[in-house]
């Protein structure tokens, strides 16, 4: 009879810690779909697409995870999207770089053509007061 | 044989048993990536500059590698996965600080292109300014050109008037020469002694005045000039006998006053004779000398007045020849007559004389009693005639 007790109880607190984890990872799954939204938003320059689809698809086998009360399975997905997330972060901070510059060098391109332009022009110009300075001399 | 062959093949299928039973499962496909990852240049770079996440990286590799050869393959596939995100994220931070350089160089290189492109910029402005002060200096070399040909036009015209305000007041000099010239000639009564000339040169300055009065000043001058000539020789022409006939006038003038001074000369009877051209006015002065005989030369005082009064006569009319003639009547010796009369003669000579008439101007004669004016015994015979010679 007393072992019975001890079966009860011990199956009960079983069964209340395994409903706090399910709690708690969903939780973890909640934050982490939030995460992966925000840096969907950051990416504006598109650059993460392949590592967000990733997420995504880790995201979705967490939660069956989650719902198959498979909690190691779920933390290893959350895992992976956290470092995942931190590599998209970089990512979009690279991307971000890259494009500045690449702007940069694009300005750099279009200043030297100017410059080009411009000493053209200011060859020309000269050419032209010689050829007035000449004029004035006659 | 056919037992042999038997017993090969058993142990064959044997010996494949075994093997099937120790052989891994096949490699995940992440692990293949990583592990291809790792095989690259990358993968060093990452190990020298990102120590952390590589070790973290190695670390799952070698967690993935054994989950696989304990046939793991969730567990492996899980690990390969995430040493894959750390390599990644260790070569994304790599790229980082290489763009981050890139960026930096890349600002500096704009910062200095600017910089260089401004200095061109500010060197066009310059050329450009000074192709427009150029232009500014050609526009107004062209003005001052405009304004220099405009004003040496109106020089040119001002001169032009200058010229023939130079030239008309030229021929009105012409003209007034000309006017002079005539206006001598005038003085000369040329319009009478050389009529035709003077009428031509009249002709002339009047033809002169017309053409200046039509502003043709060269025509004027040289009319004018040509009636300054006529008028001049108008001149020349009547000068001579402008003169003769002012002399003359002169003359009878002259003779007229010296008519009416011996007539008012006291004691005396004034006479005219005309021999030929030559009018003679004779003044006999009678009963002139003392009667007694040696004293017949010497005047008689009372008759020193009339003497005067001629010698007055004789020196205000200085340019008449003065004859001085002695008489002698009768009553003088015949022999002596010729004598007497030219001493009295002289006598009376020398009294004009002393009274400053020129001796020059007189002739001395004596008469004896050729010419008596008288009886002939009469004393007024005794006489001195003084004639003066006149045209």
């Amino acid at each position: 009879m007393r072992k019975l007790f001890v079966v009860i109880g011990l199956s009960l607190c079983c069964a209340g810690s395994a409903r706090a984890d399910v709690a708690d990872l969903q939780q973890t799954l909640s934050d982490l779909r939030s995460q992966a939204g925000d840096k969907e938003k950051m990416d504006v320059l598109g650059a993460t697409k392949v590592e967000l689809s990733q997420i995504s698809g880790w995201l979705n086998d967490a939660t069956n995870a989650v719902k198959l009360e498979a909690g190691k399975k779920a933390r290893r997905f959350f895992n992976l999207v956290r470092v995942q997330i931190k590599l998209v972060d970089q990512l979009v901070t690279l991307s971000k770089l890259q494009q500045r510059a690449k702007q940069l060098e694009d300005n750099i391109s279009g200043l030297k053509q100017q410059m080009a332009s411009a000493k053209g022009q200011l060859e020309d110009k000269r050419v032209q007061i010689k050829v007035l300075n000449s004029a004035k001399g006659k | 044989m056919k037992k042999r062959n038997t017993t090969t093949f058993a142990v064959l299928a044997a010996t494949a048993l075994v093997f099937s039973a120790c052989a891994h499962a096949p490699k995940p496909q992440e692990l293949i990536d990583l592990e291809a990852m790792r095989s690259t240049k990358d993968y060093e770079a990452a190990k020298e500059k990102q120590p952390e996440l590589s070790q973290a990286s190695d670390s799952a590799h070698k967690k993935a590698f054994t989950a696989w050869e304990d046939e793991e393959l969730d567990i492996s596939k899980h690990y390969a996965q995430l040493a894959t995100i750390k390599l990644r994220t260790a070569l994304t931070l790599i790229s980082q600080v290489q763009t981050n350089q890139r960026v930096v160089s890349a600002r500096k290189e704009f910062a200095t292109l600017q910089a260089e492109h401004g200095r061109l910029i500010a060197k066009i402005g310059e050329a450009d300014e000074q192709i427009k002060l150029h232009g500014q200096l050609t526009a107004a070399r062209k003005a001052a050109a405009v304004k220099e040909a405009a004003f040496k036009a109106k020089l040119t015209e001002a001169q032009q008037k200058q010229e023939q305000q130079k030239a008309l007041a030229a021929a009105q000099k012409s003209i007034g020469d000309a006017n002079l010239a005539l206006k001598m000639a005038d003085t000369v009564d040329a319009s009478k002694n050389a009529k035709v000339v003077y009428q031509s040169a009249v002709m002339l300055l009047t033809r002169a005045q017309a053409a200046l009065e039509a502003g043709n000043a060269s025509e004027a001058s040289t009319t004018a000039m040509l009636a300054k000539g006529k008028a001049k020789a108008a001149h020349e022409a009547a000068r001579p006998k402008f003169l003769s006939a002012k002399k003359d006038s002169a003359r009878q003038v002259r003779n007229q006053a010296l008519q009416k001074a011996a007539a008012g000369i006291p004691g005396v009877t004034v006479k005219f004779k005309t021999v030929g051209q030559t009018q003679q006015l004779i003044i006999p002065v009678l009963n002139l000398f003392k009667r007694r005989r040696k004293q017949q030369t010497e005047i008689r005082d009372e008759k020193m007045v009339t003497l005067n009064a001629i010698g007055a006569v004789l020196n205000k009319f200085t340019e008449y020849p003065v004859v001085v003639t002695g008489h002698a009547s009768h009553r003088v010796r015949s022999r002596q007559r010729y004598a007497i009369s030219q001493t009295r003669a002289q006598v009376v000579a020398n009294h004009f004389v002393s009274m400053g008439v020129k001796l020059k101007r007189m002739v001395v004669a004596g008469r004896g009693a050729e010419v008596l004016m008288a009886s002939r015994r009469s004393r007024d015979n005794d006489r001195v005639e003084i004639t003066l010679l006149f045209h």
